[in-house]
């Protein structure tokens, strides 16, 4: 099946060379075989081709303007946001490829790119917090796990991360806010528990520690964490 | 050399203002694709009678030929004031605005020609094409059902109906943009293109997209392999038919799961 579908995708580019699409597709396969160098490539050529088609159809949606022709305009204009829309999770495969490689920098900058393409995709924002944040750069992942919730305020993983951010400011209404609203949405966030426990720990609610390790040691009976494994005794 | 042509210019020799020779002269020229000489015939024509419509209309399809679009638009507007009623004028004009993109002009010639030949098929056709704005989505649908209706072995006309009743982008009674794709509608008009030229890969190509958005997969990959059957290169369908695999094989895993 991976042969034939290879197979069709490179005779797919065969006559048509800027196919982003195809390109793409290209790229999952390869990286599914560890192929880095046709992965890079393939990444590399969608991107290219995506932004020179938004650029034709930006030209031609502008020429149109000028003549009144609104509708076919609008047409151009679509055409153009469409292609921006497939480059925006073009950068976002890419950028989950290159935290794999564990290049850092470079997956940033790919997901920077994907949310300047598209900002209305939840799980890039919240994507991008969530390295901002590791990189310790707090504001600025705050503001994008808020977007990642403004766009999609049912995502538990951006509620949890925000969570830890409030945390680190010091601002501990808001991360317990943040992971009980986690929680409500997926009751078996073993780790939103421990984080509510340890918080509770920090401001010295010892007993509401207690209550949320508990509830953390329900669900996975394994877990080990040695601060809150104290106050269990 | 054919035999016509030797005796028009014999005629044209013993009567050098003879109308009517210089015309068929001309017409059989242009045919021959003997543009240069054509053109002095039609001139000629127009010269001794000028109020020839039909001589201005043939001039002005042999000007658009050689490109000259700016004559040929004033021998086609001189054909419509000489006759009114000159459906293939105004229909010529009307592709003619199309290509020089004068859109709404092209649109009104067209509309011209359905009014004054109401069998006039490629107007019905080509007006239908140019109507894209949303909306004219039931004015183009007509236009295009007007043209099946005249000739039913239109298979462009159906493969372009299938393509806006697949996009189904119209304005809503009160004027919002909506889209109401017509699924069953469009595999009826790729088929029935389908069914009047085997080879239309196109059809084959959109009917297929159509079958996979039903879900009937083996349908859509039939049509997409036949797509590529007649046109090898065919990167789109090669793309879609990966996808389509792609797709399948993920319904199998998932139902093996299920399972």
């Amino acid at each position: 099946m991976q042969t034939d579908l290879k197979t069709l995708f490179l005779k797919a580019l065969d006559t048509d060379k800027n196919y982003s699409e195809a390109h793409l597709q290209l790229a999952l396969l390869y990286q599914d075989e560890k192929d880095c160098k046709n992965v890079e490539k393939h990444f590399d050529a969608a991107i290219i081709s995506d932004c020179k088609d938004v650029k034709i159809f930006d030209d031609k949606g502008e020429e149109l303007l000028k003549k009144s022709q609104f509708q076919n305009a609008k047409e151009q204009f679509v055409k153009a946001q469409e292609k921006k829309n497939h480059c925006a999770d073009v950068y976002y495969q890419q950028s989950k490829y290159l935290l794999n490689q564990l290049k850092i920098d470079e997956a940033l900058n790919s997901l920077e790119n994907s949310i300047k393409m598209n900002p209305s995709i939840s799980e890039v924002q919240r994507e991008y917090g969530i390295l901002l944040s590791s990189n310790n750069q707090i504001d600025n992942a705050r503001f994008h796990l808020e977007k990642s919730l403004d766009i999609n305020y049912g995502d538990s993983i951006s509620h949890y991360h925000l969570g830890m951010i409030m945390v680190k400011m010091k601002d501990y209404e808001d991360a317990e806010q943040h992971f009980l609203s986690a929680l409500d949405i997926d009751p078996k966030l073993v780790d939103c528990f421990v984080e509510l426990a340890s918080l509770k720990l920090i401001i010295d609610q010892k007993n509401e520690a207690k209550e949320y390790y508990e509830k953390a040691k329900l669900i996975s009976p394994d877990l080990k964490h040695s601060a809150l494994e104290k106050i269990m005794d | 050399m054919s035999n016509a042509q030797e005796h028009l210019e014999k005629a044209i020799q013993i009567n050098p203002e003879f109308a009517d020779a210089h015309y068929e002269l001309a017409l059989i020229l242009k045919d021959q694709k003997d543009f240069e000489n054509s053109k002095e015939h039609f001139l000629k024509t127009i010269e001794i009678r000028p109020e020839f419509a039909v001589a201005h209309f043939n001039y002005a399809l042999l000007l658009h030929a050689m490109k000259d679009h700016q004559a040929s638009q004033e021998h086609f507007l001189k054909a419509i004031d000489l006759d009114q009623n000159f459906a293939d004028a105004h229909y010529h004009f009307g592709l003619l605005l199309a290509e020089l993109e004068d859109f709404e002009e092209a649109k009104n010639n067209l509309e011209k020609a359905t009014d004054i030949d109401q069998n006039h098929t490629l107007a019905y056709y080509h007006l239908a094409k140019l109507l894209i704005d949303p909306e004219d989505y039931e004015k183009a649908k007509k236009n295009y059902l007007t043209a099946i209706d005249i000739d039913e072995t239109f298979a462009d006309a159906h493969y372009y109906l299938g393509k806006l009743v697949a996009g189904g982008l119209k304005n809503d009674k009160d004027g919002t943009l909506v889209r109401k794709p017509e699924y069953d509608d469009a595999i009826h008009h790729y088929k029935q293109t389908i069914s009047l030229d085997k080879k239309y890969f196109k059809a084959h190509y959109n009917l297929a997209l159509m079958f996979k958005i039903q879900k009937k997969y083996d349908d859509a990959r039939k049509h997409f392999e036949k797509a590529i059957e007649i046109i090898n290169d065919y990167s789109k369908a090669h793309f879609h038919l990966a996808m389509l695999l792609k797709e399948m094989g993920s319904v199998t895993v998932n139902e093996k799961a299920t399972a």
